[in-house]
């Protein structure tokens, strides 16, 4: 049977559920799976002007007058497949390489009126697919299915699942069964193994009916059980074109991951600020000193940098200022905004552990002391000073 | 439901004999309408000329949300004209009536909210919490009643129903 025949007067279940709120159920139920409906009509009349004994139909034709002499017309309420899938993020969800990994997230809604299980696929669209919130980040980097992790939910919301990843689900292809109206959310992980800033990669999650109880292993399929209407069919209700196709038993969405770091830009700057003359400006002569200034930005928005560390060389003929009394403390390192407002290098190692020390050519301002920079406009400044041999 | 006293064909001629000789040929277990309901849905086809149709065919899938076509046919097997015909039918459970879809040529339409009192659309009310009350809606509609005017002839067939849609 073509779509063409099979509208006939269906009214789509959104309407019906519409009708719901008419009568101001929390949630309209649809009809169960096998349930008979039946239906008697009387007729009442006059011969002549003597009123007669009511009659009551029957499937066939009933002319029996009294109670009960006729018999019910029956016919047998299908069972129909329905199902949405929706996703849940309302963005590009950011992911760094090598980084914790992060999910995407959709839900799983029977709106059938049998018990139904699931199985569950996912799939990475193909390079130049349109970014499925609207924008203009179209896909254009594949993570690899064999780092996409489907998880489930603990259960239904409001029956074990809460719709949060919180590592308590199980990681599985299937749904095993949702009953008529429930809904279930599930996660799909990426383990990012290695991508450019600003990577984008769909991922669609497809739902695909199957027969509750059965581990999402037996796919629902339709039957027709010809002209018997007291004989259960298996009707696909499903209509989700064009994201999806419709009367098929199942539904999908799509959702992004960006695949992001930190962008960090380091800018560097001199400053004389003392000669030996007093000279007003200082002027840049043998004997000076010369602040550097090492700004460093992450121009991200998204993505904090952690554990930075610069390593310095020093300009030629120039000597390392070991004792800056312009500095807190005993500080010949300055730092703004940083794991600390300053440090001690010392020559050779990192003697006291403070992330900074000096060789001959460099010096080094460890982790441990700059520490992150987080998402822009945040920046940290590093700075020491050198004289002029 | 309340019946009437049995009155068969036989004791009938009794009362009115004269009024219908034909009466007294039926047997005396049968009354004068044979009725029968159907229930079907509507399928859009392809006719012989290619152009689309429509055609009504036994409930074979029903799925919530779909409408079915409750058909009643009244058909007079006496040989006399028999009147005041009022078919009345429940609206099923698990169904809701759809509006406007009422049918039945020269008949008269009622509905009720409680199988009680039947009149027409506009003077069937719903009682509100705040006390005051409002018109029914098609889809509170419990029970439809065609009365057909006039009487209805030997061998005549009265067709009438209504769809409902399954929750």
């Amino acid at each position: 049977m073509t779509n063409l025949f099979r509208t006939g007067l269906r009214a789509s279940l959104a309407s019906l559920l519409l009708i719901g709120g008419i009568f101001n159920t929390a949630q309209a139920q649809l009809t169960p799976a096998d349930t008979t409906i039946v239906n008697r009509a009387t007729v009442d009349y006059s011969v002549g002007t003597v009123p007669q004994t009511a009659i009551e139909s029957s499937p066939t034709g009933n002319s029996t007058p009294g109670f009960d002499e006729g018999a019910d017309t029956e016919f047998l309420v299908d069972q129909v497949v329905d199902l949405t899938v929706g996703v849940i993020d309302t963005s590009a969800v950011p992911a760094t390489p090598g980084g914790a990994q992060e999910w995407v997230s959709f839900t799983v809604t029977n709106t059938g009126n049998e018990d139904q299980g699931y199985f569950l696929v996912v799939t990475e669209e193909a390079d130049a697919s349109a970014d499925p919130f609207g924008g203009a980040n179209g896909d254009n980097y594949d993570i690899g299915l064999a780092n996409l992790t489907i998880y489930v939910d603990e259960g239904p919301l409001g029956s074990g699942g809460n719709g949060i990843y919180d590592g308590g689900e199980a990681a599985q292809t299937f749904i095993d069964m949702l009953i008529p109206g429930e809904t279930i959310t599930v996660f799909v992980l990426a383990d990012i193994q290695s991508a450019n800033s600003l990577d984008y990669a769909n991922i669609n999650f497809e739902a695909q009916t199957a027969v509750a109880g059965t581990s999402g292993a037996t796919l629902e399929s339709e039957t027709s059980n010809g002209a018997n209407t007291l004989l259960l069919d298996v009707v696909f209700g499903d209509e989700d074109a064009p994201q999806g196709t419709d009367y098929d038993g199942a539904a999908d969405g799509t959702s992004q991951f960006a695949i992001v770091t930190a962008e960090l830009q380091v800018t560097k700057s001199a400053e004389v600020i003392s000669d030996p003359f007093s000279g007003s400006p200082p002027v840049a002569v043998p004997g000076a000193i010369v602040e550097y200034t090492i700004l460093i930005e992450n121009l991200s928005t998204t993505t904090a940098a952690d554990g930075i560390a610069i390593t310095d060389p020093f300009p030629a003929n120039t000597t390392f200022e070991t004792i800056v009394a312009d500095y807190a403390g005993s500080d010949n390192v300055q730092i703004t905004s940083g794991a600390t407002a300053g440090c001690i290098a010392e020559s050779g190692t990192d003697g006291n552990g403070d992330g900074c020390f000096f060789t001959a050519t460099d010096l080094i301002v460890g982790a441990a002391a700059i520490g992150s920079v987080a998402v822009s406009p945040d920046t940290v400044t590093v700075q020491f000073r050198v004289v002029i041999d | 439901m309340l019946f009437r006293s049995v009155l068969t064909r036989t004791s009938l001629a009794i009362v009115i004999a004269g009024v219908s000789t034909g009466v007294l040929a039926q047997e005396s277990e049968r009354g004068c309408i044979e009725l029968k309901t159907e229930a079907l849905v509507e399928e859009s086809y392809l006719d012989d000329t290619g152009q689309l149709a429509t055609r009504r065919i036994a409930a074979e899938k029903v799925v919530p949300g779909d409408e079915v076509v409750w058909q009643i046919t009244a058909l007079n097997v006496c040989e006399a004209p028999v009147a005041e015909v009022a078919i009345t039918n429940p609206v099923p459970l698990q169904m809701i009536y759809v509006g406007d879809t009422a049918f039945g040529n020269r008949t008269q339409l009622s509905f009720s909210l409680d199988g009680g009192e039947f009149t027409t659309p506009d003077a069937l009310r719903v009682a509100e919490f705040d006390g005051d009350s409002r018109l029914a809606r098609a889809e509170e509609y419990k029970h439809v009643r065609w009365l057909l005017e006039g009487a209805l002839e030997p061998a005549a067939i009265l067709v009438v129903g209504y769809n409902a849609r399954v929750l």
